[in-house]
């Protein structure tokens, strides 16, 4: 690689870093001046350092989250917490390109395309409008695209590319020739012109301000059409259509008439509607102090009577908003999964492994967080089975079995659960082998290792670090095992296991919820910082001396009614470490088997929100489930109590 | 200069470029009658929008394929021609 | 050996400046993080030419710049940002006192670093040529040579002979500048009066971003309109069009009559606005003897090769004197080929238009 270009992924990613942590201080904090100037200055530093290369995507998305940021600092106004979610995607974006980078030198192909939704996320401007740049419905074509695709006078079914190309203005001076692009664009079927405003009188024509659209239809690969417009990424857009009984990718088909049935709406539209309907939860909690109000006035019976009948009904509908707004963005499994068969064909010419996907019941509808979260795992537990499970043609054919491997992936409901099951038929797991790899990883002693049970032996696939593999292969050997899998899985509410059999194969089982429910939450103080506490993990809180609790062994713990439970300090692990007090406030919390003492500084209100996955960069921070939102708006991060717990 | 005056016709060949488009522009809007051949390796797109905002007769034969079944229709249109539908901007 | 200090808090921008400066065999670079430091580095390094990064935490470029210029006054090249902002902030900069300024590279402009590096080095070697005399800036110099006195310059300057009265009432003035140019306007321009009855057409050499912000600060300084030519526009009697920068600017003819407009850059020439294709622009709709091409401050050549066809073709030329000019690279070149009718001193380049246009202008205006 460039040294120079070798310095700036190292620089980069301090910025990216730099940039990200100021952005997740101003969400708490949108006042804090310090942090918003140097937000802007990670972000125009970055930007003025993609400007030595050749990342014509990059330099384009920074520079619109910079520009968002500018206008902010130069109107001195407080930052509209809604826009830092389309930075922070940038800035996630960025930081993940320049990874690509690191590793092979150039950008992924996906570049110019991702770059195009997020600069439309970026200027969707005011409250609210951080769209994710993920379509909510990936097969429901644009408007434009769907036009295109009547307008054409001679359909035939197939893979077929829409294109539309809007030329800016002004790209004459950079020396753009649109016709020109337009002829390169290989096996186009169809294409129409249109003006972008009516051609004014000679005196005033401008024959250097392009005044063209274009919109094609081409046979050709998308990416080799993505190729052509690579620099241009904010004036293009380019859809898709797999369609016919031949589809290559086992893609639902999708019924022409069904189209103008779907709306393709924004997710940021779809989110604010559900954040309105959980900040709905929390202000109706109000409700109640207010029965207990009127009950303590004069001949107040009545008022708390009507109240109570107010509450029930309020209590019903916001319920039924809650569950109408989730259902919106509830989508069909299939949209995580498509992708799955050609990864797989990847995989089997990579690895000689002729392979074959089935995937059933994909029509079951999860949420789309879910939905975006588990494709991930899932890639990462195919891959394993294929290096792990499944065996050579040679050695399959040797063994009585089909030449092709064969993976399926299976969706079942169990009740508000979805269950997935991904099934290999190789060559199943050898108990000895990952008995004596974690004995070998000093993860249990030999003696011990002899002991565990069939299940406890295949528990050990889960452990942080663990890997079977013998060298790293091409594949999984990027240090991260079922372990990633399993903390993946988790953080979306879901448990991972896995089941095998010696010669017959490998099953994998995901258990996922479907949607994200009405959670009751406790609010607790702890180092300065407001936390939401699931109420089911409350045991209960308890105030104890300050000298009960007694070191034991690493940790500390203390005595209740027999019982030896262990004391968390959040603020040590927060790094924000309490005063000593005479006396302190714990919050027993359960998960599973484990129980854990909270020490908390004080404890706020109860209240009904929706739990939402973390989504962004909080992904990626231990200890933390989700976020709520208080009756007051506020957001506060929910603790991960089985992950604080276990 | 790509582009020659001929009698009552305008001939385009060889490259094109961009900065020809404003001499093709005078030269139309000076005598609206001249007809224009096509004859030229490469017609910029600045070219074409003189041609299609002007709409003059054209014979000859385009230098691509694209342009040839495309472009040429389009700029017959003049002012006749589609004009980008508001809804769909920025879509 | 120039010595040259970069002053950049971008560790990257320090290493690409550096590595291209290290390349040559007669720079000599060191380097700064901030404006802290860029102010001890010049005491101590006694850099002959700085480079200045606009934007910088601690003390920013322009109060940077501003220490520099009173404190150990030498030539610095701001490096800017290709952005509105960037372009205010520069231009503030050479008011200030800066000399030049080089962009950043920027992948999406059609520059690219490689074709950036030897434009930079000329750029900041020509800059190292400069002589900053005494702790005034450069408007201040400016403006003290055209108030203390023109004599000062009388001796090197040549006026033709030419009576004033030979100049037709419809005449276009074309203006051709480089490096030091804004300045230089200011000083030409802004004494014009309401009633100046030519056009006048300026081709400064400038990124495209610079020279709606130009525009705009001429616009206010002068008594006449300054607009810049981002589109087709009538050429009319006293408004200075100015040439959207990495464009060309062209003087065509439209049902008879006179537009400016701006048109891609031709890959011909290297500067743009091209100083001469502007003039040969003109040279194709008007008579020779209305165009008055006026050759300033700038490096390179562009513009004295058709100003010398000019004014063979009868035309009026003046080209900057050597004593005013920051760079008197494209005059003197307009004075070597024999293509200068007069060579005169910054102040009485403006002083000579008044001259020559006072008997087309409004008595009672």
């Amino acid at each position: 690689m460039d040294e120079l270009l070798a310095q700036f992924v190292v620089e980069a990613a301090e910025l990216t870093q730099q940039a990200a942590d100021d952005l997740l201080a101003l969400d708490r904090d949108p006042e804090n001046r310090e942090r918003l100037e140097s937000a802007f200055r990670a972000i125009h530093t970055l930007k003025g350092s993609v400007g030595l290369f050749d990342l014509a995507p990059l330099q384009a998305v920074l520079h619109a989250a910079e520009d968002v940021l500018a206008v902010v600092l130069r109107d001195v106004s407080e930052l509209d917490t809604a826009l830092i979610d389309p930075i922070l995607l940038a800035v996630e974006w960025v930081d993940r390109c320049v990874g690509n980078l690191r590793q092979r030198g150039e950008l992924p192909a996906s570049a110019g395309a991702e770059a195009a939704n997020l600069l439309q996320a970026l200027a969707s401007d005011r409250a609210g409008a951080a769209a994710t740049p993920t379509d909510l419905t990936p097969e429901a074509l644009p408007q434009w695209a769907a036009a295109l695709f009547e307008a054409w006078p001679s359909p035939q079914p197939g893979r077929i590319v829409a294109l539309r190309y809007s030329p800016d203005p002004e790209c004459f001076f950079n020396g753009d020739d649109p016709v020109a692009l337009m002829a390169s664009v290989p096996d186009i079927v169809f294409a129409r012109i249109a003006t972008r405003e009516p051609w004014p009188p000679a005196l005033q024509f401008d024959p250097f301000r392009s005044n063209l659209v274009f919109e094609a239809l081409s046979l050709a690969d998308p990416s080799g059409i993505e190729a052509i417009f690579r620099l241009l990424p904010d004036q293009v857009a380019i859809v898709t259509r797999l369609d016919g009984a031949k589809a290559t990718e086992q893609v639902a088909t999708e019924a022409a008439g069904e189209q103008s049935r779907t709306l393709r709406v924004d997710v940021a539209r779809i989110d604010r509607i559900v954040s309105t309907a959980g900040e709905l939860l929390a202000a109706k909690s109000v409700m109640s102090s207010l029965v207990s109000q009127a009950l303590s006035l004069e001949g107040g019976a009545g008022l708390a009577r009507n109240l109570v009948a107010l509450q029930r009904d309020l209590d019903r509908l916001t319920g039924q908003l809650q569950r109408a707004a989730s259902d919106v963005r509830m989508l069909p499994l299939i949209h995580a999964l498509r992708r799955l068969p050609r990864v797989v064909r990847e995989i089997s010419a990579l690895t000689r492994k002729p392979l074959d996907i089935q995937l059933s019941n994909c029509e079951i509808e999860v949420d789309k967080v879910i939905l975006d979260g588990i494709y991930e795992p899932l890639l990462h537990i195919i891959r394993n089975a294929v290096d792990h499970g499944i065996e050579t043609e040679q050695e399959r054919l040797a063994g009585g079995k089909p030449a092709k491997g064969r993976i399926i992936v299976r969706a079942r409901r169990a009740g508000y659960r979805v269950e997935l099951e991904i099934a290999d038929d190789g060559r199943g797991i050898d108990l000895e082998r990952i008995r004596a790899a974690a004995v070998d990883r000093g993860i249990i002693s030999a003696e011990a290792a002899q002991t565990l049970s069939e299940p406890q032996v295949l528990e050990l696939l889960f452990a942080p670090g663990f890997s079977t593999a013998r060298a790293v292969t091409a594949l999984s050997g990027r240090g991260v095992g079922m372990d990633a899998v399993r903390e993946a899985v988790r953080r979306l509410g879901g448990q991972a296991t896995i089941a095998s059999e010696t010669g017959r194969g490998t099953t994998v089982t995901l258990s996922l919820p479907t949607t994200f429910a009405v959670s009751r939450v406790m609010t607790v103080d702890v180092a300065g910082e407001k936390y939401g506490v699931p109420m089911e993990a409350i045991l209960e809180t308890v105030r104890i001396k300050s000298c009960a609790i007694v070191p034991v062994r690493a940790g500390e713990a203390f005595v209740l009614r027999d019982r030896t439970i262990p004391v968390l300090r959040l603020g040590d692990i927060v790094g924000r470490p309490a005063r000593a007090r005479s006396e302190e406030l714990l919050i027993v919390l359960e998960s599973g088997a484990a129980v854990a003492g909270l020490v908390v500084d004080a404890i706020g209100e109860r209240f009904e929100t929706l739990l939402r996955p973390p989504t962004g960069l909080l992904r990626s921070v231990p200890g933390i489930s989700g976020t709520a939102i208080l009756g007051d708006g506020r957001i506060v991060m929910v603790l991960d109590v089985e992950g604080l717990v276990a | 200069m790509t582009i020659k005056l001929d009698g009552d016709e305008i001939i385009l060949e060889g490259i094109c470029p961009v900065g020809e488009a404003e001499t093709l522009l005078s030269a139309l809007s000076d005598y609206p009658e001249r007809s224009v051949v096509l004859a030229a390796e490469h017609i910029h797109t600045a070219v074409w929008q003189v041609l299609a905002a002007c709409a003059p007769r054209m014979r000859g034969k385009a230098p691509d394929t694209f342009s040839q079944q495309f472009m040429v229709p389009f700029a017959a249109l003049g002012c006749a021609a589609p004009q980008m539908d508001d809804k769909l901007r920025n879509s | 050996m120039i010595r040259l200090l970069v002053v950049d808090d971008s560790a990257l921008m320090r290493r690409f400046l550096g590595r291209i400066f290290r390349a040559e065999p007669d720079f000599e670079v060191d380097f700064a993080r901030d404006g802290v430091e860029a102010l001890a580095k010049v005491a101590s390094f006694q850099p002959h030419v700085v480079t200045l990064d606009v934007e910088m935490p601690n003390m920013n470029g322009l109060a940077c710049l501003d220490r520099i210029m009173v404190e150990h006054p030498r030539p610095i090249v701001m490096v800017s940002a290709l952005t509105e902002h960037g372009a205010e902030e520069t231009l503030r900069a050479i008011e200030l006192g800066a000399v030049d300024f080089i962009p950043k590279p920027q992948g999406t402009i059609s520059l690219h670093a490689d074709e950036l590096t030897p434009m930079i080095v000329e750029r900041v070697r020509a800059a190292a040529a400069v002589r900053i005399s005494g702790s005034r800036r450069l408007v201040d110099r400016i403006r003290f040579r055209s108030s203390a006195s023109a004599q000062s310059y009388a001796e090197p300057s040549s006026k033709s002979t030419r009576p004033n009265a030979s100049l037709p009432p419809n005449c276009v003035v074309l203006i051709g500048t480089s490096t030091g140019g804004p300045p230089a306007l200011d000083a030409v321009l802004s004494d014009l009066p309401e009633n100046f009855p030519w056009p006048i057409l300026v081709a400064q050499h400038m990124p495209a971003s610079f020279t709606g912000p130009l525009s705009r600060r001429l616009d206010k300084l002068c008594r006449i309109r300054a607009v810049e030519v981002t589109r087709p526009m009538p050429v009319v009697a006293g408004t200075i069009y100015i040439g959207r920068g990495d464009a060309d600017l062209l003087l065509v003819r439209r049902e008879k009559r006179l537009f400016a407009i701006a048109t891609p850059p031709d890959p011909e020439h290297r500067w743009h606005p091209s100083v001469d294709r502007l003039v040969r622009s003109a040279m194709e709709q008007l008579p020779p003897h209305s165009l008055v091409g006026i050759l300033m401050t700038g490096m390179g050549n562009d513009g004295a090769a058709a100003m010398t066809d000019l004014r063979a073709a009868g035309g009026f030329t003046i080209a900057e004197a050597k004593q005013s000019a920051v760079v008197w690279g494209m005059p003197g070149e307009l004075v070597k080929l024999g293509g200068a009718e007069e060579t005169l001193p910054l102040p009485r380049i403006g002083e000579r238009l008044l001259e020559l246009s006072s008997r087309h202008r409004d008595r009672d205006a």
